[in-house]
């Protein structure tokens, strides 16, 4: 079933405080607000400011929504070690998964099938010389793996919630996740 | 503007607040609210307001019953450690009857307690935190769309009935996002406290026309009274003779009971076929919604009664619906505040259950549809 | 005193105050420099809390407003935010100001906010019945000191210097005429400005400490300062030992309303960008 029809998407953004995995959440948030859901967003921190496992979560419906927290995610992404093995157990069986294959190298035993490996940050701080804009190549990979909702309403997004200094770069960023996403479906064909 | 943005619960409150027409903040920073002020500060400027960071949270709302006394709609916002400084301050503004909006954003206690994570455990200390009996009113909203329209509700309130107006919203909400659509400024209806007084000579603050609310202009505004925590008679001075201790506690206590009909708010959708109600009010809005629905799937009918207004406490309404059920499981994020209150008002005309989470989880569908089949049963 | 009816809610007269105490002077000399210096009284709010000083505004007529204790100069912040055009004065006694106000009044005086602080110093809690405060003197006896104060004596003056405040001055209620000019100054001058008065109170002060007779405790503070005017012509051991009195500090500073509006980019609803 396409991620589409589904009447409720639930989706779980997971990493180290630090690594804008909230801000991520928040801007695929404003996605799907923008393409015409009923959203909710929320956030949970470890008492850490920076490193402890946390999490950005949204829950998107074209009804009336009546949770107020992910269940059973239908996209998961990790991207830290500690939050993988703390949130990676309630997903939903075919749940889409995301995980950034160079900080998160022990995987868990998923219930789902459909999962990504891909190694972020490394390839970030190679193109860049900066590992800030990995959230939104994640961010990136999702769009394109998740088939949701058109990268444009992507790009509008990030232009709304991205300083203008580091605008370019992230959008690069984002690219390159779509590119990472693309080249990694492919070979699972 | 007429298009759904996400918005963050402490934002909508800043905006609602904005477009009730503040035009003063004082706080001090405490988590989870405050974004509050952090908005505030960079906004008010630009809508002819000014925002200031005081030392405390005694002089954060000592500073907004002065700007309200000078006229300016006033606004604070903390959170339950701040909320108990507040106390002293909320009793004075209630019983001067200058109004003020005071947002606070609950976490667990008590004491630090959990400056993160949600309790809805301020609902007593809202009413009775500080010495006497003296009104107010508190709202709560069950959504971030709600929270935007409640903060202009608040300030509204306030100001006709010249009361403090506390909006009582829990961590959840507070740092939740929501997509909501912002009503257009036409959309909305705003309240300005009444300034028509008598000349000078012939007026005395707290004389009181057949609205029962005293008109106080702005101090500095050309008229000379004198505003006052002591007991005082229409001229606003001190005056401690048995007859006017009398008159004033119980008329700045009756504005509530003659307004009720105005100032209480509920949500209830009557249920004629449910034996069972669910009372919750807050965060706990959605699940119940989704428990209620699950229910009906498993054939269970449930009616959702949800007190927006929480004082003065909606005994009316919750009575009625006590007359029609058998049991009301009373849902909340903490040890029974409000089912004592609820027992209080249906005096046995339904069992009362309790649901109490305390554990700085949200109550969620699960778990009032799991006390939904336990006493259906 | 009919001169100054004007300014006095006359129907309120009597006042409550005890034979002997001198805040009534204090307050007639703020309300003589208002005279003096034309203050509009519908655009001058008094603002007090708890005390026998804060009590003044019942018997004044501006508009006013009496706070919790040791809250007024919150407050006052407020109604000065709220309308920046008003002449704001705050008198409190010295335990209001000090002790229970004593966080506001720090950072009142730090934010450099335009308004008065008066702070009528008598050395101890009249209202309740002689208890010590904050300012009384080492070894004085009070209610709650029946074996002499222990505690160190709080200089208010030096505690808003130090704060911040912009103005300072002290006077007493035997050199009235200078204090009527020294609060005139202080209310033209732009910033936050204190002054201290130091009256008495024959009733609670005195009676314990050997000055129960109202003449004798007056005296006995006009011998605690020397005016900073003569305090100049003075050998070092003559002015030992005393206090100065008389404006202590005045500097041109930034005032917060001001510098706040311009960095703010502050606009009156209305006023176009």
């Amino acid at each position: 079933m396409s991620l589409k029809e589904l009447e409720q998407l639930e989706v779980r953004f997971s990493g180290s405080g630090g690594q804008g995995l909230v801000l991520a959440s928040i801007i695929f948030a404003d996605v799907l607000v923008a393409a015409g859901y009923n959203v909710i967003q929320g956030e949970s921190h470890g008492i850490e400011a920076r490193g402890g496992a946390s999490r950005g979560e949204i829950i998107a419906s074209k009804e009336e929504i009546t949770d107020l927290a992910v269940s059973e995610p239908d996209i998961f992404i990790a991207i830290s070690q500690k939050s993988c093995d703390k949130y990676y157990q309630d997903i939903k069986e075919n749940a889409l998964v995301i995980i950034d294959s160079f900080l998160v190298t022990e995987i868990p035993k998923f219930k789902s099938n459909n999962i990504y490996l891909l190694p972020f940050t490394n390839k970030v701080k190679e193109e860049f010389d900066s590992i800030l804009p990995t959230n939104i190549a994640f961010l990136g990979a999702m769009a394109e793996l998740s088939n949701l909702v058109d990268h444009q309403l992507f790009i509008e997004a990030i232009k709304k919630r991205i300083p203008t200094s580091v605008i370019e770069m992230n959008l690069k960023a984002f690219a390159l996740g779509v590119k990472m996403a693309q080249a990694a479906a492919k070979d699972k064909e | 503007m007429k298009d759904k943005v996400l918005m963050q619960g402490n934002q909508a409150v800043a905006e609602g607040a904005l477009a009730a027409g503040v035009k003063f903040c004082a706080g001090y920073p405490i988590t989870p609210s405050t974004e509050v002020i952090e908005i505030l500060a960079k906004k008010l400027p630009s809508h002819g307001g000014r925002f200031i960071q005081m030392e405390d949270e005694l002089a954060s709302i000592g500073a907004i019953i002065g700007a309200s006394a000078a006229g300016k709609k006033s606004i604070t916002a903390t959170s339950g450690p701040g909320f108990s400084l507040m106390q002293e301050n909320l009793g004075y503004a209630a019983m001067v009857e200058v109004p003020i909006v005071i947002y606070n954003a609950q976490r667990v206690g008590p004491s630090t307690g959990g400056a993160t994570k949600p309790h809805q455990a301020d609902i007593m200390q809202t009413k009775w935190g500080s010495h006497g009996d003296s009104p107010r009113i508190a709202l709560m909203p069950g959504s971030v769309k709600e929270a935007y329209e409640i903060t202009i509700k608040a300030f509204n309130f306030s100001e006709k009935y010249m009361v403090p107006v506390v909006i009582l919203m829990d961590e959840l909400l507070a740092h939740m996002r929501e997509s909501v659509i912002i009503p257009k400024k036409e959309e909305l209806e705003v309240i300005n406290r009444r300034t028509d007084v008598a000349p000078q000579a012939e007026y005395l603050p707290y004389r009181m026309d057949e609205t029962g609310i005293p008109v106080l202009p702005p101090l500095g505004g050309g008229y000379r009274y004198n505003i006052s925590g002591m007991i005082h008679g229409e001229n606003g001075i001190p005056d401690l003779s048995p007859e006017t201790i009398d008159a004033c506690v119980r008329r700045i206590n009756s504005k509530l009971d003659k307004y009720y009909d105005d100032i209480v708010i509920v949500e209830n959708e009557k249920n004629e076929s449910a034996k069972i109600a669910l009372f919750v009010f807050g965060s706990t809005t959605r699940p119940a919604k989704g428990a209620i629905k699950k229910a009906k799937k498993a054939g269970i009918e449930v009616e959702l009664i949800r007190p927006i207004t929480i004082w003065p406490f909606p005994e009316k309404e919750v009575r009625e619906v006590a007359e029609r059920m058998d049991k009301i499981i009373v849902a909340e994020m903490n040890l029974g505040q409000t089912a004592g209150l609820v027992r209080q008002a249906i005096e046995g005309k339904a069992e009362v259950v309790q649901l109490n989470r305390v554990d700085s989880g949200h109550i969620s569908v699960d778990d009032l549809y799991h006390k939904i089949l336990e006493i259906s049963s | 005193m009919s001169k100054l009816d004007k300014y006095l809610r006359t129907d309120q007269m009597p006042h409550f105050a005890c034979p002997g105490c001198t805040h009534g002077t204090a307050w007639a000399a703020m309300i003589r420099s208002i005279e003096q210096l034309g203050l509009d009284k519908n655009k001058t709010v008094m603002v007090c809390a708890i005390g026998c000083a804060g009590r003044l505004p019942v018997y004044l007529d501006f508009p006013s407003i009496r706070t919790p204790h040791g809250r007024a100069l919150s407050y006052a912040t407020g109604v000065k935010l709220a309308n920046p055009d008003l002449n704001v004065i705050v008198f409190m006694g010295d335990g209001d100001a000090s002790a229970i106000g004593g966080n506001h009044l720090i950072h009142t005086a730090r934010r450099n906010l335009d308004i008065t602080a008066i702070v009528a110093t008598n050395e101890i809690y009249g209202m309740t019945g002689g208890q010590y405060a904050p300012t009384t003197e080492g070894g004085r006896f009070a209610s709650t000191a029946p074996f002499g104060m222990i505690e160190n004596q709080l200089d208010v003056c030096k505690l808003v210097e130090g704060a911040g405040a912009s103005f300072v001055g002290r006077g007493d209620v035997y050199h009235v005429r200078e204090l009527k000019d020294l609060i005139a100054s202080a209310i033209t001058h732009k910033g936050f400005s204190l002054v201290e008065v130091f009256t008495t109170c024959p009733t609670h002060f005195g009676r314990r400490n050997n000055m129960k007779k109202p003449s004798v405790l007056v005296e006995h503070l006009k011998n605690l300062t020397v005016s900073k005017k003569q305090a100049e012509k003075m050998t070092e051991e003559e002015v030992a030992g005393k206090l100065l009195r008389g404006i202590l500090l005045k500097e041109e500073r930034p005032e917060y309303v001001e510098t706040y509006d311009r960095l703010a980019g502050f606009k009156e609803e209305g006023e176009s960008v």
